[in-house]
Order: C-alpha cells, then sequence, then structure tokens
C-alpha cells in the first residue's frame, strides 16, 4: 500500500481519543490507591509493631529511613508513568537514578548493623513478612500495568522495573513499620523481595504493556 | 495532532500527509534503502495513528514523533527485514525513489552511521543486518563463535541506538 493509500485508511479510520492523564496526577493516583491497598491487606494480616509511633517521634534517622522508602516508590511510579510518553526522555537514565534512591535507603537501613538505630528487639515479627511484601506488592503492580496500558513505553522492560520496584517498596517499607526491625532482616527480608517484585516487573512488562 | 485527537479527519489527513514527507526524509537517511524507507514510512505512520492518545497536548510534538520513528526504524534494521518491495510510493520531496544502488548518497550514509561503530561490531551488523546472513554463517566468516557474534550483533545495535539518538529530524 502506497503512503497516500495507507493515509487515506488512516484519516478515515479516525475516531476521537482522550489524551493521557498528566504524569504527576497519575503518579498520585497510583501512590494513593497502593498505599492504601497495601495499608489495608497489613491491618487485615495483623498489627502494626508496638511503639513504632514512639520510634518514628523519636528516631531522626528512622524518619529519614521512612522518607526515603517512601521516596523511592514515588520517583519510581514517576519515571515509569513519564517513560509512558514517547520523546519524553529516557527510562533507563531515570531508572538509574531510582537505583541511586533505593540503593540510599538500603544504604541507610545497612549503617545500622553498624550503628544500631533501635536496641535488638523481636516485637512485631512477623514470621511470613517476606511473603507478604511480594504478596501485598501484587495489587499496586497490576494497578501500575492497568495505568501504563494507558501509555506507550519504547523501553519497556525498564518501565516494568520501575514500576515493580514502586510496588514493592510499598509493602517493603510498611513491614518496616509493622514488622520486627533488625537492619539485616529488613535488608533480606523486606528490601530483597521488594528487588524480587522490580524483577518480576523487568519480565513482564514487555508481555502486557502496548507495543507499536 | 491535538484536532486529529478530537476526530478531525480532515486536520489528520494533513498531518499524516506532512509527516509522510519529513518521516521519507529522515528514514532515508537511517535507513538508506528506498524499499526499507517506505516501510519505515508506512509502520511510523501506523505507529503513530497507533499512540495518537499518548501526545500530550502541553508538549511539543517532534520529539514524540522522532521517538516514534527512531524506534521502527531500529525495529526495522533490528528485524533485517528485506524491503516488501511493492509499488513504488510517491516521492514528495523531489529525489529518485530507488534502492541505495540508485542512490549512492544513501549508501554513504548507512555507512557513515556504521562508521561510528568499532570494527567487530560493524562487521557483525553489515553481515547479518545488510548481507542478511544467518549468526551462524556470519561467526563462521568471523571466526568467531556464534555466541559472541550474536553479542557482537546486539552490542553494535545497541550502540546504533545511541548514534540515532543523536540524528536530527
Amino acid at each position: 500500500m502506497s503512503s497516500p493509500n495507507l493515509i487515506d485508511d488512516l484519516a478515515n479510520d479516525l475516531a476521537p481519543v482522550e489524551p493521557p492523564r498528566g504524569v504527576a496526577p497519575s503518579s498520585l493516583s497510583w501512590l494513593l490507591l497502593g498505599w492504601t491497598a497495601v495499608v489495608l491487606a497489613t491491618m487485615a494480616s495483623g498489627t502494626f509493631r508496638p511503639g513504632v509511633g514512639e520510634q518514628l517521634a523519636s528516631a531522626p534517622r528512622f524518619v529519614l529511613e521512612s522518607v526515603v522508602g517512601w521516596a523511592v516508590g514515588a520517583a519510581a511510579i514517576w519515571a515509569a508513568m513519564a517513560g509512558g510518553i514517547p520523546g519524553n526522555g529516557s527510562t533507563a537514565k531515570r531508572g538509574w537514578a531510582v537505583i541511586l534512591l533505593a540503593a540510599s535507603w538500603a544504604a541507610i537501613v545497612a549503617a545500622g548493623l553498624v550503628w544500631p538505630l533501635f536496641p535488638p528487639s523481636m516485637a512485631g515479627k512477623r514470621y511470613l513478612c517476606h511473603l507478604e511484601t511480594v504478596l501485598f506488592a501484587v495489587p499496586p503492580l497490576i494497578l501500575a500495568l492497568a495505568m501504563m496500558r494507558q501509555r506507550l513505553s519504547l523501553e519497556p522492560r525498564w518501565t516494568g522495573f520501575l514500576m515493580g520496584l514502586a510496588a514493592g517498596s510499598i509493602p517493603a517499607l510498611i513491614m518496616q513499620w509493622a514488622c520486627m526491625y533488625d537492619p539485616l532482616h529488613v535488608l533480606k527480608l523486606h528490601l530483597a523481595p521488594a528487588l524480587l517484585v522490580a524483577g518480576v516487573g523487568w519480565l513482564i512488562a514487555p508481555r502486557f504493556l502496548p507495543r507499536i | 495532532m491535538v484536532k486529529a485527537q478530537k476526530g478531525d479527519s480532515e486536520a489528520y489527513r494533513e498531518l499524516l500527509g506532512e509527516l509522510d514527507r519529513v518521516l521519507r526524509s529522515y528514514l532515508r537517511r537511517i535507513l538508506g534503502d528506498a524499499g526499507l524507507v517506505d516501510d519505515g514510512v508506512q509502520e511510523t505512520l501506523m505507529a503513530v495513528h497507533k499512540a495518537r492518545h499518548t501526545y500530550e497536548a502541553s508538549r511539543p510534538f517532534r520529539p514524540w514523533l522522532v521517538a516514534i520513528a527512531r524506534h521502527k526504524a531500529i525495529d526495522l534494521l533490528r528485524r533485517g527485514r528485506t524491503p516488501t518491495g511493492g509499488a513504488a510510493s510517491d516521492d514528495t520531496d523531489g529525489h529518485l525513489a530507488g534502492s541505495s544502488e540508485n542512490r549512492p548518497e544513501a549508501g554513504l550514509e548507512v555507512a557513515r552511521l556504521l562508521d561510528g561503530l568499532p570494527a567487530s561490531f560493524r562487521e557483525a551488523i553489515v553481515l547479518t543486518k545488510i548481507q542478511g546472513q544467518t549468526v551462524e554463517e556470519a561467526a563462521g566468516k568471523a571466526g568467531v563463535s556464534t555466541t559472541a557474534m550474536r553479542t557482537r550483533v546486539h552490542r553494535g545495535m545497541r550502540q546504533l541506538r545511541k548514534v540515532l539518538e543523536g540524528e536530527p529530524l
């Protein structure tokens, strides 16, 4: 088919379409819904760690750790949504920036191995926290995939990785408030599963996201 | 494009006609071969149609279009696709639409892009993507394992993508 014929066909096939919602409103909607889903799931499966409120009020480093953890999720979903608009910059470059932020989060937690934040305690321990982290990340990941289907990512693996990291970071952070606090436990059973969810996102995104 | 998103088919027809000219010139520089250019233009127009809802009016149109066109050009090069050889297309910018043999400058442009690659990657892409040899044949000719040849093709294409990112529309 020559281009004039194709142009006629495409013009005749034209139907009105809705432009995508902005990156910021989409990211905020996702954060709101994702956090609500994970908080509800966490409360349905147990309680938050006794005394976590006092810990947040008394330990600025714990607040910093929590803020950075929240920022990882927010930055990751923003980067994924921004990458869903062709020509809006490199998703891979944004991805590396988010990885750096996630590494900072892990580094702040790891600092607790040398300079303990709280006295050793098993208070609040959830025996299946690693599985809960992965399972609770599923609804936000599905929501992110559904929202990204309204967009077009030309780097679907990076977008999938970022969506997975964003989804995994929510339960990983909530587990820091709900489950026992020990740096090694947090790294192995809260943050590592979040990274696993990011890997799942990397693997499945090309299959679920629209292609051109 | 904003009018097209609202369903104005006349504005859309006009836009696609303009894009046809711009894309033909852009893809000719990258792909060289006239058959591939025809395929590239048509695939990009179809991609624009499919992705038109992803354009945001508050953003410039050109980067959106370039990203889609580059994606389709790389896709075509990666597939090592042969031209369809269908009906000759309109040559809207006044140049003769022919093969790269008929238009030496097209071949030169491809050579210029390949010149930016290390010799081993260039050889891998020439053997597989331009001469159309299988990875096994290319590996035999270059005297390397098929795994090494696959790696060279993959890395060469990745570097080529970076070179293309710097190409203006």
